[in-house]
């Protein structure tokens, strides 16, 4: 037997996938030869080793969020004209302040308009707006701020905006201030076992909170909203603004860390 | 009752049932996750990625081929998203993800613990290919066929990097079992 041969037998002995024949071969050649004993003794210490891994606990919210983000995306192709699958049952409230904002005839004679404004939007960002570059995918805008004060002016009429903002450095709070114009919902997405939101009542005042759960703080307003909140979390936590405005409506946000 | 399957669900979803989906990211959530968070090692980056695969897999469930399972397609958007976040932090921070801080109080404490963050880190300085079947294979529990799905390669081709990537892993271990040895007797 080669050594060749023996290193596939001796892995494929690992993954359970020798023939009762392979096998006898196998025991033979280790049998007789110390150094292919010594090398499948080592490659099974290998396998152990990996497989001594235990499997981790996703974050407690991680299913809540994706849940939140995939509403918040059906909502936004609803707006855009896309064909996205739309639940048969009862609507979040999420859905039904976008099926009220987005209402039908925005969408049916809006949509060919309102795509041109979106592009048109997404590339004075690109050029506008080199640092921090935001990664724009389909109509959604996305940043990450880190340490220092930036800002993502967003001015997407008719559809969404993203801002993750992450806290670089444990402990530290950071001021996030929303400017968001007419007919706008605000879906503030955090995890509340790693980060704590503080100044709601701005919040109330501009509009108030629709829905404060699990992590998942819901805002709609029409007229100029302007509020300031804080929040600090430990080191690299986050908290995703969603932002969904009716056609004129526009967005900036700005978080600076104290 | 038998639980609905994987392939229901995202007829289910296609249909426009949103709450067939959220069954859906219940039913994997954990072992994307893990994916991920073999992959890139941190548990923050892990679930982001956890939740980008399922925004993507949401987004394109109309190029679902039902013919592969479902949950092979979502592991290939999980690996894809892993070394996009991979090439990301590279190009921004300039690191290889090699592990270098201290040793916790309680992984001091805890021999699992500190078995653990040996394979992570040996992990970490496989290349990404060969990391990528190891996790699938031994962390997932995949076959050479369902990871030659995952990673669209031929079933050859996956045990080879699979042999491979043990072999480099074993002399990894054997490094830093060597290393730790060495610190041992100096001390």
């Amino acid at each position: 037997m080669t050594a060749e041969e023996l290193r596939e037998l001796i892995n494929r002995e690992i993954d359970s996938d020798l023939s009762p024949s392979e096998q006898r071969r196998l025991a033979q050649a280790v049998r007789r030869n110390p150094q292919a004993r010594r090398l499948r003794a080592e490659m099974k210490e290998t396998a152990a080793a990996l497989a001594s891994v235990r499997a981790a606990e996703p974050p407690v919210h991680m299913a809540s969020r994706i849940s939140a983000e995939i509403r918040s995306r059906a909502a936004a192709s609803v707006s855009s004209g896309r064909r996205a699958p739309a639940p048969a049952g009862g609507r979040s409230m999420w859905e039904s302040f976008s099926a009220t904002v987005f209402g039908t005839s925005f969408v049916r004679y809006g949509s060919v308009f309102a795509g041109g404004l979106v592009a048109g939007a997404l590339l004075f960002m690109l050029v506008a707006h080199p640092e921090p570059a935001p990664s724009v995918a389909g109509s959604a805008a996305t940043g990450t701020l880190l340490a220092q004060s930036q800002s993502f002016p967003v001015n997407v009429p008719g559809t969404q905006g993203t801002v993750t903002a992450v806290s670089t450095e444990t402990g530290k709070e950071l001021t996030l201030r929303l400017n968001c114009s007419s007919a706008t919902t605000t879906r503030l997405v955090y995890d509340p076992s790693r980060v704590k939101l503080e100044n709601l009542s701005e919040l109330q005042s501009a509009g108030g909170p629709v829905a404060v759960n699990n992590g998942v703080v819901e805002i709609t307003g029409t007229g100029t909203q302007k509020c300031t909140l804080l929040f600090s979390g430990v080191r690299d936590s986050k908290l995703s603004v969603l932002i969904a405005s009716s056609a004129g409506g526009s967005f900036h946000a700005e978080v600076q860390v104290h | 009752m038998a639980e609905t399957s994987d392939e229901d669900l995202v007829r289910q979803c296609r249909a426009g049932e949103l709450k067939a989906f959220d069954l859906l990211v219940e039913r994997h959530q954990k072992t994307v996750f893990n994916l991920a968070l073999r992959m890139v090692r941190s548990g923050d980056d892990a679930a982001d990625i956890a939740q980008t695969v399922f925004v993507k897999a949401y987004e394109n469930l109309e190029r679902f081929d039902p013919q592969y399972r479902f949950f092979s397609w979502l592991y290939r958007i999980a690996v894809n998203e892993s070394l996009n976040a991979l090439e990301q932090k590279k190009r921004f921070e300039g690191l290889d993800g090699v592990d270098v801080a201290a040793e916790t109080a309680e992984e001091k404490d805890d021999e699992a613990l500190r078995q653990e963050r040996k394979v992570q880190a040996g992990l970490m300085m496989l290349s990404v290919d060969q990391r990528a079947v190891i996790v699938l294979k031994h962390m997932q529990g995949l076959s050479y066929r369902e990871i030659g799905q995952v990673l669209d390669l031929p079933e050859k081709t996956v045990k080879s990097r699979l042999f491979s990537a043990r072999q480099a892993f074993r002399e990894i271990l054997k490094r830093k079992g060597s290393r730790r040895n060495d610190r041992r007797r100096a001390s």
